[in-house]
């Protein structure tokens, strides 16, 4: 094998490689790209706010002490899971001082929200109050946005499986 | 004068700040945007409107409709199909805002509409809603053509930036109005409506221009109501001319 030969090869294993590396990276990007484009890659929730055991979901409450709306939610979203034990509901505040505000003992269910800075900001996507739903591996199912004309048990109706049916295919609206 | 004065504070959708003053006897105003985007394979019109205003779409605009919705983080994205396929729109529906482009035709497929929403950055906000071109969309997408249009009952006002503007100005030289410079077209209305109206403020738009701004003033009639109004609206038309203040700032 001669030196003009021996050259030739080396060149040949450099552009194979540069080859596959510009696919490599050209094969990565389209990756991202897809993967945010479909974003439909499941969102988790923070551990705190998944179902405790025995139950099918969370139905997690994003409250803020300011909010018009927010008390009221939180009384409706208690009375509608007062008689489901398959449900957990989580009231999440980003402070202690909203959790004592839209505490209400007389109020039917627990009645003092979650306080928790990390899993508040993680979970707040621009605006309060929203409602979310977590299924039992922690993946977030199902989001609403909650204004002053919406119908919330009809939206709570919608949104949580129905008792019997098993979590996963209760239902996304 | 005397009036009462209200100051809104809005997003344009290319993001620049938009300060309006207008008196009480304006009425209270809802606030719509438009903007367009047009680079390599990319040509569309986004309008954007308050929240929950596509939930008309399935039952009035496109019956029938086949709706699909993705989740984000801050936002939905929501796609109507008509039921013949001859429409197709896609929505980002965000808390407070929310922004629609359309298809004359059958919705998209996956990786075009992929395409789509990633070559485009969506912010809602309760001043209103951004939505950009994305620096990793790559470079050439320009976005032009961007409105805020201010909808009520007794007055419709557009602006524009006024560097986009000035090519849409008369050429002859308007009246001064503090700062700004005003112009008065006339409407282009049916013959039975134009003579219902002579004679009136209603039959003109006005045109406004100021350093930062232009800005067109309507006061919409309806055929019928117009008659009736008196002088006292007239007063209130003269009130909102003389005193509303538009400055936009990219």
């Amino acid at each position: 094998m001669n030196v003009g030969t021996a050259l030739a090869l080396c060149s040949m294993g450099v552009s194979a490689f540069a080859v596959l590396a510009v696919g490599a990276v050209y094969a990565r990007l389209r990756g991202l790209e897809r993967a945010e484009g479909a974003g439909d890659a499941a969102r988790l929730a923070p551990a705190g706010l998944s179902p405790a055991g025995g139950q099918a979901v969370s139905l997690v409450v994003l409250l803020d002490g300011g909010c018009a709306l927010c008390p009221g939610l939180w009384r409706q979203a208690r009375a509608f899971t007062a008689d489901r034990p398959d449900v957990r509901l989580v009231g999440l505040v980003a402070a202690e001082e909203a959790a004592r505000r839209l505490a209400d003992p007389g109020g039917p269910g627990e009645c003092a929200p979650l306080a928790d800075p990390g899993a508040w900001a993680e979970m707040y996507e621009g605006y309060t109050p929203c409602l979310y739903l977590v299924r039992a591996n922690g993946v977030i199912a199902h989001r609403a946005f909650v204004y002053a004309d919406t119908d919330v048990p009809a939206l709570l109706t919608r949104a949580l499986p129905a008792p019997a049916v098993p979590a996963n295919q209760g239902g996304r609206a | 004068m005397g009036a009462t004065m209200a100051q809104a504070v809005l997003r344009a959708a290319d993001g620049a700040r938009v300060t309006v003053d207008l008196p009480e006897q304006a009425g209270g105003l809802e606030w719509y945007g438009h903007t367009r985007m047009a680079g390599p394979r990319l040509l569309r019109a986004y309008d954007l409107a308050p929240a929950g205003q596509h939930k008309v779409i399935p039952g009035k605009i496109l019956p029938g409709a086949r709706r699909e919705v993705r989740g984000r983080r801050g936002y939905d994205l929501v796609l109507y199909e008509a039921a013949d396929r001859s429409r197709s729109c896609l929505v980002w529906a965000g808390p407070y805002h929310e922004a629609t482009t359309w298809f004359g035709g059958p919705a998209p497929r996956p990786a075009v509409l992929d395409e789509l929403t990633t070559s485009v950055l969506f912010r809602d906000s309760r001043q209103g809603a951004t939505l950009t071109p994305r620096r990793t969309a790559g470079p050439g997408i320009r976005q032009y053509g961007t409105f805020v249009v201010g909808m009520g009952d007794r007055l419709v006002v557009m602006i524009r930036d006024a560097k986009a503007a000035k090519d849409g100005l008369p050429e002859w030289r308007g009246a001064r109005l503090g700062e700004a410079e005003v112009w008065k077209e006339r409407l282009d209305l049916d013959p039975a409506t134009r003579a219902a109206l002579a004679g009136t403020p209603f039959e003109w738009r006005y045109v406004y221009a100021t350093g930062t701004a232009a800005y067109t003033v309507v006061f919409p009639t309806r055929p019928g109501r117009d008659e009736t109004r008196g002088q006292a609206t007239g007063a209130a038309v003269d009130t909102v001319l003389t005193t509303i203040r538009v400055r936009w700032s990219a």
